[in-house]
Protein backbone atom coordinates (compact mmCIF):
# COMPACT_ATOMS: atom_id res chain seq x y z
CA UNK A 1 0.00 0.00 0.00
CA UNK A 2 2.28 2.67 1.07
CA UNK A 3 5.55 2.45 -0.35
CA UNK A 4 8.58 5.13 0.03
CA UNK A 5 10.13 5.57 -3.18
CA UNK A 6 13.36 7.09 -2.40
CA UNK A 7 14.48 7.89 -5.28
CA UNK A 8 11.47 9.97 -6.07
CA UNK A 9 12.18 11.57 -2.47
CA UNK A 10 15.67 12.37 -3.18
CA UNK A 11 14.77 14.36 -6.12
CA UNK A 12 12.43 15.97 -5.63
CA UNK A 13 13.86 17.37 -2.74
CA UNK A 14 16.93 18.03 -5.06
CA UNK A 15 14.20 20.10 -7.38
CA UNK A 16 13.07 21.92 -3.98
CA UNK A 17 16.42 23.04 -2.90
CA UNK A 18 17.40 24.24 -6.63
CA UNK A 19 14.39 26.22 -6.91
CA UNK A 20 14.47 27.51 -3.00
CA UNK A 21 18.26 28.55 -4.34
CA UNK A 22 17.20 30.24 -7.68
CA UNK A 23 14.37 31.75 -5.69
CA UNK A 24 16.34 32.88 -2.91
CA UNK A 25 19.00 33.92 -5.23
CA UNK A 26 16.96 35.90 -8.57
CA UNK A 27 13.44 35.93 -7.26
CA UNK A 28 13.74 37.20 -3.74
CA UNK A 29 16.10 40.09 -4.11
CA UNK A 30 14.02 42.40 -6.38
CA UNK A 31 10.65 41.64 -4.12
CA UNK A 32 12.12 42.52 -1.06
CA UNK A 33 13.78 45.92 -3.04
CA UNK A 34 10.57 46.18 -4.10
CA UNK A 35 8.84 45.74 -1.19
CA UNK A 36 11.82 48.05 1.06
CA UNK A 37 10.94 50.71 -1.74
CA UNK A 38 7.26 50.65 -1.07
CA UNK A 39 7.76 50.82 2.96
CA UNK A 40 9.93 53.65 2.62
CA UNK A 41 7.15 55.10 0.23
CA UNK A 42 4.66 54.79 2.98
CA UNK A 43 7.10 56.08 5.35
CA UNK A 44 7.30 59.31 3.56
CA UNK A 45 4.18 59.15 2.70
CA UNK A 46 3.20 59.30 6.69
CA UNK A 47 6.16 61.24 7.31
CA UNK A 48 4.74 63.73 4.93
CA UNK A 49 1.26 63.22 6.54
CA UNK A 50 2.06 63.98 9.64
CA UNK A 51 3.74 67.26 8.95
CA UNK A 52 0.96 68.18 6.99
CA UNK A 53 -1.24 67.42 9.86
CA UNK A 54 0.95 69.69 12.25
CA UNK A 55 0.97 72.18 9.52
CA UNK A 56 -2.65 72.31 9.27
CA UNK A 57 -2.97 72.37 12.85
CA UNK A 58 -0.72 75.48 13.48
CA UNK A 59 -2.56 77.23 10.55
CA UNK A 60 -5.63 76.40 12.40
CA UNK A 61 -4.31 77.51 14.98
CA UNK A 62 -2.86 81.08 13.73
CA UNK A 63 -6.49 81.59 12.10
CA UNK A 64 -8.01 80.94 15.29
CA UNK A 65 -5.31 83.31 17.15
CA UNK A 66 -6.02 85.69 14.48
CA UNK A 67 -9.91 85.49 14.66
CA UNK A 68 -9.45 86.07 17.98
CA UNK A 69 -7.30 89.32 17.82
CA UNK A 70 -10.08 90.37 15.07
CA UNK A 71 -12.97 89.74 17.25
CA UNK A 72 -11.00 91.96 20.03
CA UNK A 73 -10.26 94.52 17.63
CA UNK A 74 -13.84 94.61 16.22
CA UNK A 75 -15.00 94.99 19.76
CA UNK A 76 -12.68 97.63 20.66
CA UNK A 77 -13.28 99.60 17.54
CA UNK A 78 -17.09 99.30 18.30
CA UNK A 79 -16.28 100.27 21.85
CA UNK A 80 -14.44 103.73 20.69
CA UNK A 81 -17.09 104.26 18.61
CA UNK A 82 -19.57 103.92 20.91
CA UNK A 83 -17.73 106.30 22.91
CA UNK A 84 -16.97 108.40 20.60
CA UNK A 85 -20.66 108.65 19.45
CA UNK A 86 -21.80 109.02 22.81
CA UNK A 87 -19.31 111.93 22.85
CA UNK A 88 -20.08 113.63 19.94
CA UNK A 89 -23.70 113.39 20.91
CA UNK A 90 -23.41 115.07 24.12
CA UNK A 91 -21.27 117.56 22.66
CA UNK A 92 -23.79 118.47 19.53
CA UNK A 93 -26.33 118.35 21.91
CA UNK A 94 -24.26 121.17 24.26
CA UNK A 95 -23.67 123.19 21.14
CA UNK A 96 -27.32 123.06 20.46
CA UNK A 97 -28.45 124.48 23.37
CA UNK A 98 -25.87 127.24 23.42
CA UNK A 99 -27.25 128.24 19.88
CA UNK A 100 -30.77 127.59 21.00
CA UNK A 101 -30.28 129.71 24.30
CA UNK A 102 -28.04 132.24 22.19
CA UNK A 103 -30.76 132.68 19.52
CA UNK A 104 -33.55 133.13 22.55
CA UNK A 105 -31.39 135.59 23.98
CA UNK A 106 -30.74 137.63 20.60
CA UNK A 107 -34.76 137.09 19.60
CA UNK A 108 -35.48 138.96 23.33
CA UNK A 109 -32.92 141.64 22.36
CA UNK A 110 -34.44 142.18 18.95
CA UNK A 111 -38.18 142.48 20.56
CA UNK A 112 -36.58 144.56 22.88
CA UNK A 113 -34.41 146.95 20.69
CA UNK A 114 -38.06 146.84 18.33
CA UNK A 115 -40.34 147.82 21.09
CA UNK A 116 -38.04 150.90 21.72
CA UNK A 117 -37.63 151.78 18.13
CA UNK A 118 -41.45 151.85 17.58
CA UNK A 119 -41.49 153.82 20.75
CA UNK A 120 -39.16 156.27 19.81
CA UNK A 121 -40.29 156.21 16.08
CA UNK A 122 -43.78 157.19 17.81
CA UNK A 123 -43.22 160.04 20.35
CA UNK A 124 -41.33 161.35 16.97
CA UNK A 125 -44.39 161.37 14.98
CA UNK A 126 -46.37 162.72 17.95
CA UNK A 127 -43.65 165.08 18.69
CA UNK A 128 -43.65 166.26 14.46
CA UNK A 129 -47.58 166.15 14.59
CA UNK A 130 -47.76 168.65 18.00
CA UNK A 131 -45.28 170.96 17.08
CA UNK A 132 -46.67 170.94 13.08
CA UNK A 133 -50.22 171.77 14.70
CA UNK A 134 -48.85 174.24 17.36
CA UNK A 135 -46.71 176.26 14.93
CA UNK A 136 -50.23 176.22 12.57
CA UNK A 137 -52.02 177.21 14.93
CA UNK A 138 -49.94 179.98 16.44
CA UNK A 139 -49.32 180.94 13.03
CA UNK A 140 -52.52 182.05 12.62
CA UNK A 141 -53.42 183.19 16.39
CA UNK A 142 -50.09 185.17 16.46
CA UNK A 143 -50.67 189.30 16.17
CA UNK A 144 -48.31 191.78 15.93
CA UNK A 145 -48.67 192.87 19.68
CA UNK A 146 -47.97 189.61 20.83
CA UNK A 147 -44.73 189.23 18.41
CA UNK A 148 -43.83 192.64 19.79
CA UNK A 149 -44.26 190.96 23.94
CA UNK A 150 -42.25 188.00 22.92
CA UNK A 151 -39.19 190.24 21.46
CA UNK A 152 -39.70 191.81 24.44
CA UNK A 153 -39.60 189.61 27.16
CA UNK A 154 -36.64 187.85 25.71
CA UNK A 155 -34.54 190.91 25.76
CA UNK A 156 -35.21 191.45 29.52
CA UNK B 1 -6.14 180.00 -7.25
CA UNK B 2 -6.83 183.57 -7.32
CA UNK B 3 -7.97 185.76 -4.14
CA UNK B 4 -9.60 188.95 -3.15
CA UNK B 5 -6.76 191.34 -1.50
CA UNK B 6 -9.06 192.41 0.82
CA UNK B 7 -6.50 194.30 3.28
CA UNK B 8 -5.69 196.66 -0.36
CA UNK B 9 -9.74 196.40 -0.51
CA UNK B 10 -10.02 197.43 3.35
CA UNK B 11 -7.36 200.32 2.66
CA UNK B 12 -8.93 201.64 -0.93
CA UNK B 13 -12.48 201.65 0.65
CA UNK B 14 -11.66 203.69 3.48
CA UNK B 15 -14.47 205.37 5.42
CA UNK B 16 -16.93 203.48 2.96
CA UNK B 17 -15.59 199.96 4.72
CA UNK B 18 -18.18 199.76 6.52
CA UNK B 19 -21.18 200.41 4.00
CA UNK B 20 -18.92 198.04 1.92
CA UNK B 21 -19.30 195.41 3.78
CA UNK B 22 -23.20 195.60 4.37
CA UNK B 23 -23.55 195.68 0.63
CA UNK B 24 -21.32 192.43 0.18
CA UNK B 25 -23.58 190.97 3.40
CA UNK B 26 -26.60 191.60 1.60
CA UNK B 27 -26.04 190.31 -2.02
CA UNK B 28 -24.54 187.34 0.01
CA UNK B 29 -27.27 186.11 1.48
CA UNK B 30 -29.06 186.57 -1.20
CA UNK B 31 -27.40 184.48 -3.64
CA UNK B 32 -26.80 182.25 -0.50
CA UNK B 33 -30.74 181.83 -0.39
CA UNK B 34 -31.58 181.48 -3.82
CA UNK B 35 -29.69 178.52 -5.69
CA UNK B 36 -30.82 179.64 -9.31
CA UNK B 37 -29.12 182.94 -8.84
CA UNK B 38 -26.19 181.37 -7.49
CA UNK B 39 -26.06 178.86 -10.45
CA UNK B 40 -26.03 181.72 -12.85
CA UNK B 41 -23.46 183.87 -11.13
CA UNK B 42 -21.37 180.80 -11.43
CA UNK B 43 -22.30 179.89 -14.74
CA UNK B 44 -19.25 180.17 -17.16
CA UNK B 45 -21.11 180.66 -19.99
CA UNK B 46 -23.52 183.05 -19.17
CA UNK B 47 -21.92 186.24 -19.94
CA UNK B 48 -20.01 188.81 -17.02
CA UNK B 49 -22.00 191.81 -18.55
CA UNK B 50 -25.52 189.96 -17.60
CA UNK B 51 -23.93 188.76 -14.32
CA UNK B 52 -23.37 192.61 -13.31
CA UNK B 53 -26.68 193.83 -14.52
CA UNK B 54 -28.58 191.15 -12.40
CA UNK B 55 -26.32 192.14 -9.04
CA UNK B 56 -27.40 195.40 -10.50
CA UNK B 57 -30.71 194.98 -10.35
CA UNK B 58 -31.03 193.30 -6.75
CA UNK B 59 -28.69 196.14 -5.45
CA UNK B 60 -30.14 199.28 -6.82
CA UNK B 61 -28.06 202.35 -5.46
CA UNK B 62 -25.79 200.49 -4.14
CA UNK B 63 -22.12 202.12 -4.00
CA UNK B 64 -19.96 202.38 -6.79
CA UNK B 65 -17.16 200.86 -4.55
CA UNK B 66 -19.17 198.23 -4.29
CA UNK B 67 -20.11 197.96 -8.19
CA UNK B 68 -16.54 197.95 -8.90
CA UNK B 69 -15.48 194.90 -6.50
CA UNK B 70 -18.36 192.78 -8.02
CA UNK B 71 -17.52 193.56 -11.31
CA UNK B 72 -13.52 192.40 -10.61
CA UNK B 73 -14.98 189.59 -8.92
CA UNK B 74 -17.11 188.49 -12.15
CA UNK B 75 -14.08 189.14 -14.37
CA UNK B 76 -11.76 187.54 -12.23
CA UNK B 77 -14.11 184.72 -11.93
CA UNK B 78 -14.41 184.83 -7.94
CA UNK B 79 -17.71 185.58 -7.74
CA UNK B 80 -18.24 181.67 -6.09
CA UNK B 81 -16.48 183.42 -3.49
CA UNK B 82 -18.30 186.32 -2.46
CA UNK B 83 -19.62 184.40 0.67
CA UNK B 84 -16.16 183.93 1.50
CA UNK B 85 -14.92 187.46 0.76
CA UNK B 86 -18.25 188.54 2.50
CA UNK B 87 -17.11 186.64 5.34
CA UNK B 88 -13.53 187.74 5.61
CA UNK B 89 -14.23 191.15 4.86
CA UNK B 90 -16.36 191.57 7.54
CA UNK B 91 -13.83 190.09 9.88
CA UNK B 92 -11.34 192.77 8.50
CA UNK B 93 -13.60 195.70 9.43
CA UNK B 94 -14.66 194.37 12.84
CA UNK B 95 -11.38 194.36 13.50
CA UNK B 96 -10.14 197.55 12.28
CA UNK B 97 -12.84 199.91 13.63
CA UNK B 98 -13.01 197.64 16.94
CA UNK B 99 -17.01 196.62 16.21
CA UNK B 100 -18.76 193.62 15.54
CA UNK B 101 -21.07 192.59 12.90
CA UNK B 102 -24.59 190.63 14.91
CA UNK B 103 -27.44 188.94 12.54
CA UNK B 104 -30.82 189.25 14.14
CA UNK B 105 -33.28 186.90 12.27
CA UNK B 106 -37.11 188.14 12.92
CA UNK B 107 -40.59 186.52 11.74
CA UNK B 108 -41.40 189.58 10.59
CA UNK B 109 -40.50 193.18 10.25
CA UNK B 110 -39.24 194.72 13.55
CA UNK B 111 -40.92 197.88 14.29
CA UNK B 112 -38.65 201.02 15.41
CA UNK B 113 -38.85 200.54 19.25
CA UNK B 114 -37.45 196.84 18.90
CA UNK B 115 -34.68 198.56 16.78
CA UNK B 116 -34.09 200.67 19.49
CA UNK B 117 -34.40 198.42 22.07
CA UNK B 118 -31.51 196.45 20.41
CA UNK B 119 -29.58 199.38 19.39
CA UNK B 120 -29.98 200.22 23.60
CA UNK B 121 -28.74 196.85 24.74
CA UNK B 122 -25.43 196.72 22.23
CA UNK B 123 -24.50 200.89 22.23
CA UNK B 124 -22.32 201.87 19.50
CA UNK B 125 -20.23 198.35 19.19
CA UNK B 126 -22.64 196.42 17.82
CA UNK B 127 -23.89 196.66 13.86
CA UNK B 128 -26.82 194.50 13.57
CA UNK B 129 -27.77 192.69 10.41
CA UNK B 130 -31.47 192.15 9.99
CA UNK B 131 -32.85 189.56 8.13
CA UNK B 132 -36.59 188.07 7.38
CA UNK B 133 -37.65 184.82 8.54
CA UNK B 134 -41.52 183.86 8.52
CA UNK B 135 -41.09 180.61 9.40
CA UNK B 136 -39.93 181.46 12.91
CA UNK B 137 -43.53 182.33 13.19
CA UNK B 138 -42.44 185.03 16.33
CA UNK B 139 -39.99 186.03 18.10
CA UNK B 140 -36.09 186.43 16.74
CA UNK B 141 -32.54 184.37 16.65
CA UNK B 142 -29.55 186.55 17.42
CA UNK B 143 -26.14 185.12 15.69
CA UNK B 144 -23.33 186.72 17.44
CA UNK B 145 -19.84 187.25 15.08
CA UNK B 146 -18.87 184.98 17.42
CA UNK B 147 -20.85 182.17 16.95
CA UNK B 148 -23.06 182.58 19.90
CA UNK B 149 -26.91 181.75 19.06
CA UNK B 150 -29.99 183.14 21.44
CA UNK B 151 -33.01 181.66 19.50
CA UNK B 152 -35.73 183.13 21.12
CA UNK B 153 -38.59 182.45 18.35
CA UNK B 154 -41.71 180.58 18.14
CA UNK B 155 -40.01 178.01 15.68
CA UNK B 156 -37.06 177.39 18.36
CA UNK B 157 -39.43 176.65 21.21
CA UNK B 158 -41.58 174.76 19.39
CA UNK B 159 -38.35 172.55 17.96
CA UNK B 160 -37.22 172.38 22.23
CA UNK B 161 -41.10 171.10 22.82
CA UNK B 162 -40.65 168.69 19.99
CA UNK B 163 -37.28 167.10 21.24
CA UNK B 164 -38.61 167.42 24.53
CA UNK B 165 -41.71 165.18 23.56
CA UNK B 166 -40.08 162.63 21.48
CA UNK B 167 -37.03 162.08 24.16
Amino acid sequence: MFELETGLIFWNTVSFAILVFLMYKWVLPPIIAIMKERQMAITRSIVAAEESRKKSEELLAENKRKLAEADRTAKNLINLAKTDGDQVKREILEKAEKQASLIAQQAAQDMQAEKSRIINEAKKEIAEMVALASSRVIGRVITKADNQRIIEEALK
Amino acid sequence: MKEMDLDRLLEISGERAEALCDELYRISYLVKQNYELMSALTDPKLAGEAKKKVIGDLMPGASKIFSEVISLMIDQELIKELDQVSVDFTLLVAKKMNIRFDEVIFSEKPGEDILNKFKKIAGDKIRYRIQIDPTLIGGFIWKTMDGKVMNASIKGRLSQIREEIAA
